[in-house]
């Protein structure tokens, strides 16, 4: 894992940049070609065509372009590479994918396959050749097992393991038990990643354990990379967290991996930098009202909420989070969270349940346990400490005048 | 710069007054630059803290703002609490410095203050100075090697530690409302720092607990300090305005380091001896 790259280092002069930059995207350019034909060269793993899903989508070679234009751009990557991701989009038939659940909601995939128009993110979906998932096939019991048995031999070290929810590795792994057998999630994951070529945590909960690993954490939930890391296995994980994640950081990662035939490069928390480099704070729509100081008072404040006021007092976490969603957006570029007028939860964030709890109050308003068994804020045990300092320099002071009236007497009686 | 004049005999200039019922000196403490450095410091911690407050948790409503779409209250105090927040920084760094390598001459070595860390294990000493906060003991016990006790000593590197992280925290805020510059940098150097901590926001968090830090310890201190002038009589309180502050004098016990400084000298910029 690459350390996080927000913070630049002193900008070299603009024109070293531009020079610098050029070189560097031909020579990725070459990478994507040489892997594309590598791929190409490959037999499909199933018989499904571009043009084939096209043609159901309703769609034509031109909108399919268009797509994959702005798909290129999401990536971060120029205009050069437009047809190179059409291409990798085509390929992306040849690349095997396991879609395995754990102690998760389902929400990643629901969230994927539930958008109301289908777009590059679907279209996806039908092309790659998605070996075993649950949730979208149709044996079951048994039946399924073999499926993914018969798989993961097949395409040994060759597919690509979407994981989705946590892995709860409390009591030998049995919070969770998958299948007709009964097997663990700890074992399904040891098992799938050990043959994959790579890993995608998909959702908060895979990529840091989610909301099963919010305090207390019964059952010691933990992300993807984390356990794997425990269990020395080394197969290149990337965290794709969000609550749901975006169907567009599934594809696009999912694309990088067909085009260059590696993970993208990650920041310092597993994500990568295309899609998570940047702060929700700093791609927000309502950033301009943030620096204006003029905020949405509370629920009530019908007024704010209309002119579309920043969201900070009534709980936003944009300024703590990472995620490109003020950009791409949910459904189809639809909306988004801030947009729909509630602040960011900072869901993509590791530990976010605990550090960004409570989710209507601006983090100063972040709830500790104390020890005289309620709750409170950083600001009201700060509050009671001064009071008590104040307290105790009020006794320190009268027990001062105290002893002072005391020793001026007995030093009076010791000048008589 | 002065000349070393500290082999002066002690304190000629001294004026003797008398004091709870003995003879004592008023010399000069504390120099133009500590004094200085003591307030500028006070106000900037002030401002930080209310803006700090006002940055964590925007308290004025549009109804008292007015329209800001032209002023931009918000980035204006984030500004300045930013700007505030490196001049205290500055102070930071020049008394950590001061404090690690300059000597007893006022040169470069070994820090005067440096070589007082003992103290912080002299139980005795621990014993002498509790005994006295604590009422058990009527005079204030003399240090010989330190010009501070061992509870000072502790508080006052616990409150530059404060003073280091608050700043650390601070920069790792600032910087990705910053395009470039000095805090962008250093943020991309501190980096490991946010992430050892587990993200920006208990980076943000820490910030905000830190800043209690320094709220406590200014009731403690002020506390301290007029207890302390009240009770030995040292005029302290008064010297870290005028720089003339009490002494015993120096035939009342044996002579130390202490009463051969003269003004001029970087001398301990709190020599109060509160805790
Ligand atoms: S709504 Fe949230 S993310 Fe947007 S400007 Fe306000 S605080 Fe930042």
């Amino acid at each position: 894992m690459t350390t996080a790259r927000r913070h630049a280092g002193p900008d070299p002069t603009h024109h070293d940049l531009e020079a610098r930059t050029q070189e560097h995207y031909e020579w990725l350019a070459a990478e994507a070609d040489k892997n594309l034909d590598r791929l190409e060269a490959q037999d499909p793993v199933h018989d499904v065509t571009l043009d084939d899903v096209l043609k159901r989508r309703g769609l034509s070679r031109r909108d399919f372009l268009k797509m994959s234009a702005v798909m290129t751009a999401t990536l971060g990557l120029p205009p050069m590479f437009d047809l190179r991701v059409a291409r990798a989009q085509e390929v992306a038939t040849r690349l095997p994918v396991i879609w395995q659940e754990l102690q998760s909601c389902s929400g990643n995939s629901m969230a994927l396959i539930r958008n109301a128009n289908p777009g590059t993110d679907e279209l996806l979906l039908d092309l790659i050749s998605l070996e075993y998932a649950e949730i979208l096939m149709a044996p079951s019991g048994q039946a399924a097992e073999d499926v993914l048995a018969d798989a993961i031999e097949r395409y040994d070290g060759q597919y690509i393991a979407v994981f989705e929810g946590s892995v709860p590795v409390a009591e030998d792994g049995g919070y969770l038990t998958i299948g007709p057998t009964g097997e663990t999630g700890v074992h399904k994951v040891e098992h799938i990643s050990r043959h994959a070529a790579a890993v995608i945590a998909a959702g908060t909960c895979s990529a840091y354990g989610g909301i099963p690993a919010a305090r207390p954490n019964p059952t010691t939930a933990m992300g993807v990379a984390d356990f794997l890391g425990q269990r020395g296995i080394g197969t290149p994980v990337v965290n794709l967290p969000a609550c749901p994640v975006s169907s567009t950081n599934v594809v696009g990662t999912i694309l990088e991996y067909a085009m260059f035939g590696r993970l993208p490069s990650l920041d310092a928390y597993g994500r990568p930098l295309w899609a998570y480099q940047d702060r929700i704070h700093d791609k927000c729509e309502r950033r301009g009202h943030f620096d204006a100081g003029e905020f949405v008072e509370g629920w009530t404040d019908i007024e704010g909420l209309k002119a579309g006021l920043c969201l900070f007092k009534v709980g936003c976490k944009g300024p703590m989070a990472y995620n490109n969603c003020g950009v791409v957006r949910y459904n189809e570029g639809a909306s988004w969270p801030i947009m729909a007028g509630h602040g960011c939860i900072g869901c993509s964030e590791p530990g976010f349940w605990d550090t960004l709890t409570p989710f209507e109050v601006p983090l100063a308003g972040r709830v500790y346990s104390t020890p005289f068994g309620t709750d409170a804020d950083a600001d009201t045990i700060g509050t009671v400490a001064l009071g008590a300092a104040a307290a105790g320099v009020a006794i320190h002071a009268g027990a001062t005048a105290l002893k002072a009236a005391t020793e001026s007497r007995s030093d009076a009686k010791k000048e008589q | 710069m002065t000349t070393d004049t500290r082999r002066l005999p002690p304190r000629k200039d001294a004026v003797v007054l008398e004091r709870e019922g003995r003879p004592r000196m008023v010399v000069y403490v504390f120099g133009r630059y500590v004094r200085a450095a003591h307030w500028i410091r006070n106000a900037l911690l002030i401002w930080l803290v209310l803006s700090g407050i006002y940055l964590g948790n925007p308290f004025l409503a549009r109804s008292l703002t007015g329209d800001t779409s032209s002023t931009f209250t918000l980035a204006q105090v984030r500004g300045w609490h930013v700007a505030a927040g490196w001049i205290l920084l500055a102070f930071t760094i020049a008394r950590i410095y001061q404090f690690l390598f300059i000597n007893e001459r006022g040169r470069l070595g070994l820090g005067k203050e440096l070589k007082m860390a003992p103290i912080l294990v002299n139980w005795k000493a621990w014993r002498d100075q509790l005994a006295f906060y604590l009422l058990m003991r009527r005079e204030h016990p003399h240090f010989t090697y330190s010009n501070y006790g061992p509870l000072q000593y502790l508080v006052y590197t616990a409150l530059y530690a404060a003073l280091l992280i608050i700043s650390v925290t601070g920069i790792l805020i600032a910087a990705p409302y910053l395009q470039s510059g000095v805090a962008v940098w250093s943020a991309g150097l501190l980096s490991p720092i946010e992430t050892a901590l587990g993200g920006i926001a208990n980076v943000r968090t820490l910030h905000h607990v830190t800043m209690w830090f320094f709220i406590l310890f200014t009731l403690v201190h002020i506390y301290m300090a007029v207890w302390n002038s009240m009770r030995t009589g040292n005029l302290l309180v008064e010297g870290i305005i005028s720089g003339f502050a009490a002494k015993d004098m120096p035939d009342a016990r044996e002579a130390t380091d202490d009463d051969f400084e003269a003004p001029g000298e970087p001398a301990a910029e709190d020599t109060t001896k509160e805790g």
